[in-house]
């Protein structure tokens, strides 16, 4: 099953309490980190076996979505060599392919971008401390939501009464 | 300098203030500066989480509230804050970190009683610290400057949370001719019934 990058790194930030909001007192602190250290080096492994499992769905993911690639671009050339003696069939095979082969690049390129933020993760979270570990995570996947966030961000808020 | 519980207050009448870094810059200083420092030291360290959490907010929120007609000032200091007063506001709220009875402002911690010093004896406004438990600093205030007038957060103190509920209070005061103390309970009537439903 496809569990996105931000799902994963979400799901260990509740585990080591690195959601917590940020808050004005001391005793925010003390709870997070009386809490997040011990129990994060488990939590650090699971995520590094997510992080592997997720990889593998990617990479057979990566291997599908460029044959499908390929098989469109062939299907295409076919289609426009069986009708080449109409050009109105032509503009349209080659406006549809177009169209499916850019998606195709767009989802296989979200799908890249994740599979290298995974490989990096793996890489460098089993020489980290946990403490570090999550600092590392709540970068990447606060990240990760101002990017999403961005627009709601960008409009001025409206007080409702 | 003004004074009276029940007067007409408007928002130009107050001063937010924040002592807690409000830029990358800020953030980074704080950082590379830990001596003396606790909030970003300790509470927060990564910057992402900080600006999704507090700093995007504050950049959300800001513009509105001074379009409201609030004052807003960044990365007050200890000095910065007895500057305020000079201003003559009726109210200051302050966004500051609270640790082991001390201040957290931009230059640092800063113990209670070099914060009761800059706040003049006379001064008969409303303080207002949205602060975590600075129940120390505020009873200090209480017994040292009879004539202001002081709210605290009891409890844990969000950023986020607090900024909508100034920019209620704004509103309010913008919106109808009332006193601090009205535009208060009139916000927390209005964040209860939200609460509710």
């Amino acid at each position: 099953m496809l569990v996105k990058l931000p799902d994963l790194l979400k799901k260990y930030l509740q585990n080591v309490d690195g959601l917590e909001p940020v808050d004005l007192g001391p005793k925010g602190a003390a709870t997070r980190s009386k809490k997040s250290a011990p129990a994060s080096l488990a939590e650090k492994q699971h995520l590094v076996d997510q992080l592997e499992k997720q990889s593998r769905v990617n990479n057979r993911l990566v291997a599908c979505i460029t044959i499908l690639y390929f098989l469109i671009f062939a299907l295409a050339a076919g289609l426009v060599i069986y009708h080449r003696d109409s050009p109105k069939v032509i503009t349209t095979i080659l406006g549809g392919s177009l169209l499916s082969l850019l998606a195709i690049i767009q989802s296989l390129s979200k799908l890249w971008r994740d599979k290298n933020a995974m490989d990096m993760l793996r890489t460098i979270l089993p020489n980290l401390a946990p403490e570090e570990a999550v600092k590392v995570i709540q970068s990447i996947y606060f990240a990760s939501m101002m990017s999403t966030a961005d627009n709601r961000k960008r409009s001025a808020p409206q007080w409702t009464t | 300098m003004m004074s009276g519980v029940r007067q007409v207050i408007k928002p130009s009448d107050c001063i937010m203030a924040f002592g807690i870094p409000t830029s990358r810059q800020a953030f980074a200083e704080a950082l590379a500066n830990p001596t003396n420092r606790d909030f970003v030291v300790n509470c927060c360290p990564v910057w992402e989480k900080y600006y999704y959490e507090v700093v995007s907010e504050i950049e959300s929120i800001e513009p509105v509230i001074r379009s409201l007609g609030a004052k807003v000032v960044h990365n007050i200091t200890l000095n910065d804050f007895g500057e305020l007063f000079k201003q003559q506001p009726y109210a200051i709220i302050l966004f500051c970190h609270w640790q082991e009875a001390a201040v957290e402002f931009a230059d640092g911690l800063a113990p209670v009683p070099a914060v009761i010093d800059r706040v003049p004896v006379a001064f008969s406004g409303f303080l207002d610290l949205c602060i975590c438990h600075p129940e120390s600093l505020a009873v200090t205030l209480h017994n040292t400057r009879p004539n202001c007038l002081t709210k605290f957060i009891p409890g844990v103190a969000i950023p986020s949370y607090w900024l909508y509920f100034y920019w209620g209070v704004f509103k309010t005061l913008k919106d109808s001719d009332t006193s601090y103390m009205d535009a208060l309970e009139t916000t927390i009537r209005a964040f209860l019934s939200r609460r509710k439903n």
